[in-house]
């Protein structure tokens, strides 16, 4: 019975041992400048195509819908965690989006825009 | 009594004991692409919703192209989780060995939505499935910890962030660049969706690729 407690004590601490973890995230994609709260209001019907390029810079895509364009910013943010021990191991991987749309009409004025739901920690380039 | 029954509590414990005797590297794979899609059918109406009110609930889409004078919207959430079980003989040069086998399930959120010239909703589509996206077997060193299930067809990144490597395609996906679904001109497919029909069967790759 003794030798049954020390067998499982023996498991308990070899799987503490074999200890490993990490932590790791990757950004792709452009600065996420339409999170930051000291950028002057972007507004339908007024702001321009240039406006929006000199505030946010260039966009991941451009698009071209008729006679609209469209500007689409995408940031993305990889988020790695896991823990491996002897017995069990686990490995989470999460991919957030922070994105930003906007269409432009024919004058290249701001005709609808939209930004994602979810979004990244806005981080000033130094 | 008193000795059968402890018997049987022993015999609990041995099984106990040999379970986790056996069991080496279980591991549990999550890769979450995106955020979960919050949508609700009575938001949307066809021939009334505007384009605007869309982006106003649901944020700019995953993917989006011009569809004849309109476009199409495509948002994706997937969430792939890998649960592999582990076994080990712990004999010898054997014990340094792994046995596992793996079974992978995505659970996914899809919504496409179709816009004509005016910007009003002309059709969508929503699922919210639980699929099994396959299993696998491996023997390996004890300490590996690895996917056994390739589930890379549903975790491709953005062609946005392919600029660069898209210069080093094959000639028969070169030369249908211009027919690509993924320049936001030539309609859109879903993740996951097998390069061996419709447009990318003219690239010519091989099967698994």
């Amino acid at each position: 019975m003794l030798r049954m407690r020390y067998i499982a004590v023996f498991i308990f601490l070899s799987s503490m041992i074999f200890f490993g973890c990490f932590q790791a995230t990757e950004e792709k994609g452009v600065l996420n400048q339409w999170r930051d709260n000291a950028l002057p209001p972007i507004e339908k019907g007024k702001t321009t195509e240039t406006q929006i390029l000199e505030l946010l810079g260039p966009p991941s895509q451009v698009m071209n819908l008729g006679d609209q364009v469209i500007f689409y910013y995408m940031m993305e943010k990889t988020e790695g965690k896991g823990g491996y021990l002897l017995i069990y191991n686990w490995n989470n991987k999460k991919i957030i989006y922070d994105r930003a749309i906007f269409f432009f009409d024919k004058n290249r004025i701001l005709k609808d825009y939209a930004l994602s739901k979810e979004s990244i920690e806005y981080e000033k380039s130094q | 009594m008193k000795n059968l029954n402890s018997y049987i509590i022993n015999q609990e414990k041995l099984k106990f004991l040999i379970f986790f005797f056996f069991l080496q590297g279980c591991t549990v794979i999550r890769s979450q692409i995106d955020y979960p899609l919050q949508f609700d059918k009575n938001d949307f109406h066809r021939d009334q919703t505007h384009i605007s009110t869309v982006l106003e609930s649901l944020g700019p889409p995953a993917k989006m192209s011009a569809l004849g004078n309109g476009v199409v919207f495509l948002y994706e959430y997937t969430l792939i989780t890998e649960r592999q079980l582990g076994v080990t003989v712990r004999h010898g040069l054997l014990s340094l060995l792994k046995f596992s086998h793996a079974n992978a399930t995505a659970d996914r959120k899809t919504l496409l939505l179709l816009f004509d010239e005016k910007g009003i909703l002309t059709s969508y589509a929503f699922q919210d499935l639980t699929e099994k996206v396959g299993s696998g077997v491996e023997g390996s060193f004890v300490y590996s910890v690895a996917s056994l299930v390739d589930t890379s067809n549903l975790e491709e990144e953005p062609a946005v962030f392919q600029w660069g490597t898209s210069l080093f395609k094959s000639l028969p996906e070169t030369l249908n660049v211009h027919h690509s679904l993924d320049s936001g001109q030539n309609g859109l497919e879903l993740k996951g969706t097998t390069k061996n029909v419709g447009q990318h069967s003219l690239e010519m790759r091989s099967i698994g690729q």
